[in-house]
């Protein structure tokens, strides 16, 4: 992807993101982008906003190398900033395409990390002695190994796509745009990746069909 | 529940920001908007003043393992100090402790590690961000623990047997921002030397274990500077680290590590690379919250803009910035505590090198 890529395609979110700020708020995201073109310290205030939110999507994906991967995000965005698009996108959605694309670097690591906690999962888990969530927990564990394997085995371009959608909670827009793919594609990678997710948990899946517009 | 329901629940978790890793984060970036961006770039052979350590009697420095050691600041040659100034002495040359012979052509070295660390790290870069990298380790280092292994086996490296391991990685990016499809990668690992293990990683061309062993067998203990030096510092100051791909060196009092200075030089970006521009004095100097007018002066007889500035989110952290730019576009800095004169400043700036 090139690096107007996050930005470049698909169509605009449905309301365009604010420009100006009243004048006694603080600026909005995209107004400190822009300010950072001319006075660059104004983009840490981006790091204040968004460096928990993103850091969050990093350690689901590649665990301890987030703390490393969150400061490479911010270093390529801030060195990116020129060529932020406020219309085409908003920050928070621009900052996980970005780390969505550093994480493409580290595949390797991402679908080790997967395969470890798939294993992981396998082994018996000491638990407290409290028996009020113990039914949820078993539940969730029983879930928790077959679902990192599930991630293992996606194709990557799908993988992230349906990451975006789950853990970045982006809409299929945002997705397109940030991964630089008509939506249309953006639809066919998340049909294959739900449909591989689900049929990979088997017997174990609690799911109740749910038609993918409803998570947009 | 449906499926993303469930990725969010029962998904991996992630542990959570902590203030140590953010702090990091947070400083790299800060580290970045001072330096008004950054750029691998066009290497061209520069070398900028060394009048100030003429003007201390120094001689340039030293040749010295700094991988494995401290990185000294060489004392008895110092000069006075001027009035009201501290003692600045010479800084010993920091050095990748091998060399290689013959030097590969058209890729760009670069250069991590830190004082005292004996681990250290080499990489040679193409346009194309493949490449190879050499990573030292005083002790045995493991095999290679990764899915897209595909076949591994042993091979002789200048005598040594090297386990190797090879491989082709799917949808990989790399650090140019090149993507591929299916990137060819090897690795060889050898005991070198008593107590010297090398990691030898590359890929594209070098994702392959007879180029690989070439590239083990070209290197010799020769140590190579790295391409950015220090050439003056406090008396009791000693390099602490640096980081080849920032384009920066750190440099701390020995009694108060919090004390630090640093140097950075970015190199001017090709046309169009990643739209990224490695800025210009005067962006430079009007990153920082300055707290009086910047002033105009001269660096290795290019001109130069030194302001007195404080940090923007913390006032009382006071520094001086000077910047200038070489004559490749190259854009260096050199940031100090507040309490370094003037001239300090000036004399610490004519003293980096950058030969790229």
């Amino acid at each position: 992807m090139t690096s107007t890529a996050v930005h470049s395609s698909a169509g605009p979110p449905d309301e365009p993101p604010r420009l100006r700020a009243l004048p006694d708020s603080a600026p909005s995201d995209s107004e400190l982008v822009s300010r950072s073109i001319e006075d660059p310290a104004q983009f840490a205030a981006l790091f204040d906003r968004h460096a928990t939110t993103v850091h969050r999507y990093l350690g689901r994906r590649v665990g301890e190398l987030a703390d490393d991967l969150l400061s490479e995000t911010f270093l390529v965005a801030f060195r990116r900033r020129a060529a932020y698009r406020p219309e085409h996108l908003e920050v928070r959605p621009w900052l996980l395409g970005i780390a969505t694309n550093v994480v493409r670097g580290h595949q390797r690591s991402e679908r080790r990390r997967y395969r470890a906690l798939a294993r992981a999962a396998g082994r018996p888990e000491e638990h407290g002695d409290d028996p009020a969530d113990s039914g949820d927990r078993l539940a969730a564990q029983a879930l928790r190994g077959p679902l990192a394997a599930a991630l293992a085995g996606l194709k990557p371009r799908d993988r992230d796509a349906l990451l975006l959608l789950a853990w970045g909670q982006l809409g299929y827009g945002e997705i397109a745009a940030v991964l630089d793919v008509p939506v249309g594609t953006v639809r066919s990678r998340l049909n294959r990746a739900r449909r591989q997710t689900r049929a990979a948990l088997g017997d174990v899946s609690p799911f109740d069909p749910t038609s993918e517009e409803d998570d947009r | 529940m449906n499926d993303l329901q469930l990725l969010r629940d029962a998904g991996p978790g992630a542990a959570p920001l902590s203030p140590s890793a953010r702090s990091a984060a947070r400083a790299a970036l800060l580290t970045e908007i001072e330096g008004a961006a950054m750029r691998a770039a066009p290497r061209r052979k520069v070398r900028i003043g060394r009048t100030a350590a003429l003007r201390t009697g120094v001689a340039a420095a030293t040749a010295a393992a700094a991988w494995a050691g401290a990185v000294a600041i060489t004392g008895p040659e110092a000069a006075d100090p001027a009035p009201g100034g501290m003692t600045l002495v010479a800084v010993d040359e920091i050095t990748f402790p091998l060399s290689l012979d013959p030097v590969p052509a058209g890729m760009t070295p670069s250069f991590t590690g830190s004082t005292g660390d004996p681990e250290a790290v080499a990489g040679y870069t193409s346009p194309d961000g493949t490449g190879f990298a050499i990573y030292l380790s005083p002790t045995e280092l493991p095999p290679a623990d990764d899915p897209n292994v595909t076949d591994r086996g042993t091979v002789a490296v200048a005598g040594a047997e090297a386990r190797w391991t090879s491989g082709v990685t799917p949808e990989i990016c790399t650090v140019a921002n090149v993507c591929f499809e299916d990137l060819p990668f090897a690795e060889l690992i050898w005991e070198r030397a008593p107590g010297q293990w090398i990691r030898l990683s590359g890929d594209g061309s070098h994702g392959d274990v007879a180029a690989l062993v070439a590239v083990g067998e070209s290197l010799v203990d020769r140590p190579q500077p790295i391409t950015l030096q220090v050439g003056l510092a406090p008396a009791g100051w000693s390099v602490v680290d640096w980081h080849e791909s920032s384009g920066a060196i750190g440099v701390a009092s020995d009694e108060d590590p919090t004390r630090a200075f640093t140097v950075q030089c970015m190199p001017e970006a090709p046309a169009g690379a990643n739209e990224m521009d490695n800025g210009t004095v005067e962006g430079r100097v009007a990153s920082v919250t300055a707290l009086d007018p910047p002033v105009t002066t001269t660096v290795g007889g290019q001109p130069a803009r030194m302001v007195r500035a404080a940090d923007y989110m913390d006032a009382d952290q006071r520094f001086w910035l000077v910047a200038w730019e070489l004559p490749d576009g190259t854009l260096c800095s050199v940031q100090t505590p507040e309490d370094f004169t003037r001239d300090d400043v000036l004399a610490i700036a004519e003293g980096v090198a950058y030969t790229p």
